[in-house]
Order: C-alpha cells, then structure tokens, then sequence
C-alpha cells in the first residue's frame, strides 16, 4: 500500500533557522497520527506545510502520489482534500454558524444549496450543536466554536485532517467535548494528523506517536509503546515533564474512553 | 435692504444652484473613484508583496507630500506640456481628488485589513478560497466597521477640497459665488450662503461617522 502523505527530505526555513529538517514521514490513509514534541520544534509548521499555509524550501511533499512542491500545484484543490483547525478556531465572526459552515461547499466547491445544508446540518446534529445554527461566534463558548471549526472542515469533505493544537486555547472544562468530536472522526477512520499537548488523548487515539524535536523526527512508534517505553532519552525527558498529571489516580485517559 | 438680499438670493438661486450641481458632482465622482481605489489599494497593500508595497508607498507619499492645488496645476497645466494630452478641468479636478482620496481611503482600508486576527486570512484559504473570495467574504466585510467612519471623514474632506477647482477654471458653487459679489459686492450674504451650503453637506456625513464609530465600538 502505497503512502496518502509522504514527506521525503522536507526542509523548511524561517530566515536562518531551519525548522524542518531533511525529514522524512509517510501517513497510510485511514492512519491516525499524533505529533508530539517540545514547542518551537516544527511540528505545527509540518501541518501548515501541508496545507500550503507556508512554502517549504526543498525536499518533497506527495499527496496520494501527487508532488505538491511543484510551482504549478494549485492550492486551492489541495486545500479541499486537507482540512484544517487551528488552535484559535478562527470562526468567521460576521457570519452565523450556517453560512461559516456553508462558504467553502458554496462558493469553493459550488454544490447545491439544499444538498451542502443537508450535510452541514447532519454534521452539526452529531457535535451536538444543531440548535447553534443560527448563532454567531461571539455567542458560543470556546469549545462550542472549536466544534464548530471541524465540522467547517468536515464540509469540505477533505481526505485528511490537521488538527493544529485545538484545545490549547480552551478552558479545561470544554477539552474533552472537542477531544470526542476528534475520536470519532478517528473511528470512522478518517486520515488524522493531529499536533496535541493533551497527553492522554494522545496515547487513546493514535495509531502511532511522531516525537520531534529540532525540525527532525527523533521516534515513531505505537502509542503503548512511546508511553511506556521511550526509545530515545530525549522523549523519556520529554514526558517526564508530563509524568505529574499522568501520574495522577484519576488521568484524564480514563475519562475520555 | 434685508428683501433685497433675499430677492438676490432668490434671483441667484438657479445659478448658484449650478455652481453647487458642479461641485456636487466633483464630489460625488471623487468619492467614489477614491473610495474604489482606496479598496483596491488596500487590498493590494496586505498581499504582502514587497515590490506593490513599496510602489504603493511612492505613492503614498506623493500625495502626502505635494499639495492637491500642485497635483491639480501638474495635471491640468503639465499635461497638455509634457503629454500631449489635455484634459478638462472637470474631470482633472475629479482625477486629482480621486487620486488623493485614494491614498487617504487606502490607508484607512490598508490599517482595518492589518487589524484582522491573521487566523481569518489562514481560515478562509484553509477552505480554499481564492484571494478575491478571501477578501470578497472575509476580509473586507469585518474590516468594513473599522475602516468605515474614516472613510466618512476624508470624504467630507473631498467635498472641501474640491473648491481648489476653481484655481484651473471650474465653476463651481465658489466660483458662482465670487461672480455673484463682483456683480452686487454682497459678500457676506454670499459667502454665508456658501458656508450653509458646505455645512449642511458636511455635518451629516461627520455625525453620521461619529455615530457609527460610537455604535460600533460598543457593539
């Protein structure tokens, strides 16, 4: 089986310093793959890369086989195949819940009104947000606009998800409700790249942990595994620093299954 | 004497009446070229290019620097000179307000653009929209309250500016206004006229920013 994502000696710079390095990762379709790692080690550029947020500098970047560093790559195709969500939800603030969810299906994608509706609704009714609707961004909580934000994605139909730190900007309370929308996109296996400091999430739903560090990969591995078993001493640092909520009786891994 | 300056003022009233349309439409054609301009100049300006910026900022600063009486006698004096084209004072004192005008409204739009979170510029191509999309639905209708009772100032601005028309030839309400005094030498019956007219176009338009500005800062 042949990779949906493969990146082959990715570089990428922000002036001198280089971010991603030579680096190299294939994602199968259907994979759910969580990137962990320090912050400022690339790993939200990876996704902004793939979407096209920002250029890289060498290397090469295939989307089902296709090379997306080539100059004549329309982004605006690839885009729809790739959902993104960003930490800050970034919901369109002069348009009610319907017509945010509603601009790439009309305009982008130019389907029927009635037919992109239909869908919009169904997915809203899923996240538990059909009677939002109506309501504008500024009327909903954090996590209410933060599912909001996938299911604009999820309209596009995209073949991949990213998800760029999405609960980092929610109060704790609304984590979880955002972090179950995410799982179940995962069961239905949708293609999953998911940029996350929630620990325990991490370990319930990947299919495999990318650890970075420096614009390199250091280790991939299953979940259980990297959890319990790091390979390298730099990952064993790393959740170290976490151990403290891990260590807890009641870990918020347990909550969430 | 006070029927007489009324009769004068009734007398005058269809030529005055002829200054102010030319005025009014100097105005209006200003406004609007500026204000299409000033979009697109505000547009042009957060693409992010550094070779549009930086001819953006020339300019910018062209019209900053150099007096509108000087862009007017440039243009309707130089041209004929250096271009071989002459334009009519009409439509070279709309061009020059319009010019201006579009720096001034494009810097109001270029500022209300930049105040947008850039996570609305990330979102709207995330879904793949295309730039004129991007702008289109996203950009420009959020930036519209900000950009907005600004907008309305510089164009009263317009307005007064206008009267340098006269300096290349125009007859507009001013011009009709000295003909009237060098007929009659009722200045200050004149004049006060003028100064109704120009008060009564331009207050609306102030209030109606100001208004704007407090309903939307608080909303």
């Amino acid at each position: 089986m042949s990779a949906l994502i493969e990146f082959k000696g990715f570089n990428k710079f922000f002036g001198e310093q280089q971010v991603l390095d030579h680096l190299d990762l294939s994602v199968q379709a259907g994979e759910v793959l969580v990137i962990l790692g320090p912050s400022g080690c690339g790993k939200s550029t990876l996704l902004r890369c793939l979407n096209g947020l920002e250029a890289a500098h060498g290397g090469s970047l295939r989307l089902d086989g296709r090379e997306l560093l080539d100059p004549r790559t329309d982004w605006r195709e690839i885009r729809q195949q790739v959902g993104m969500v960003f930490q800050s939800y970034h919901l369109f603030g002069h348009m009610s819940v319907l017509d945010n969810l509603l601009l790439g299906p009309l305009k982008v994608q130019k389907r029927e009104r009635h037919e992109a509706q239909a869908q919009a609704e169904a997915l809203l009714a899923r996240v538990g947000l059909l009677d939002k609707r109506d309501a504008f961004p500024r009327q909903l909580s954090g996590g209410q606009q933060q599912r909001i934000a996938i299911v604009r994605s999820l309209c596009m139909n995209p073949r991949v998800m990213l998800f760029d730190e999405v609960t980092a900007a929610l109060d704790p309370e609304m984590v979880k409700e955002v972090l179950q929308v995410i799982q179940g996109l995962a069961r239905d296996g949708m293609t999953l790249l998911i940029v996350t400091h929630e620990m325990a999430f991490a370990r319930a739903v990947a299919d495999r942990i990318v650890f970075m560090e420096s614009g390199r990969i250091l280790e991939q591995s299953p979940p259980e595994r990297f959890f319990t078993n790091p390979q390298t001493a730099r990952a064993q640092q790393f959740l170290e620093k976490f151990s403290y909520v891990e260590n807890l009786p009641e870990t918020p891994q347990k909550e969430l299954t | 004497m006070a029927s007489s300056g009324l009769e004068l003022l009734l007398v005058s009233l269809p030529q005055l009446a002829r200054g102010a349309a030319q005025t009014l439409a100097i105005s209006a054609l200003g406004i609007l070229f500026a204000t299409l301009g000033g979009v697109l100049y505000g547009v042009l300006a957060t693409l992010g290019k550094r070779g549009v910026n930086l001819l953006l900022r020339v300019y910018l600063e062209l019209f900053r620097a150099i007096p509108v009486l000087v862009w007017l006698y440039l243009l309707f004096f130089g041209l004929p000179i250096f271009l071989k084209v002459s334009l009519p004072s009409f439509w070279c004192a709309v061009l020059v307000l319009a010019l201006w005008g579009a720096s001034e409204v494009g810097e109001v739009v270029r500022g209300a653009l930049h105040s947008l979170p850039r996570g609305q510029r990330e979102a709207g191509l995330s879904i793949g929209l295309s730039a004129w999309q991007l702008y289109g639905y996203v950009l420009l209708p959020q930036a519209l309250r900000r950009m907005t009772p600004p907008t309305i100032n510089i164009y009263t601005r317009i307005i007064k500016t206008s009267s340098l028309a006269v300096l290349i030839g125009v007859v507009d309400v001013i011009k009709v206004g000295q003909q009237i005094i060098e007929r009659t030498y009722e200045s200050v019956l004149i004049y006060g006229a003028l100064f109704l007219f120009f008060f009564f176009i331009c207050y609306p338009l102030s209030a109606a920013s100001r208004a704007l500005e407090r309903r939307w800062t608080h909303a």
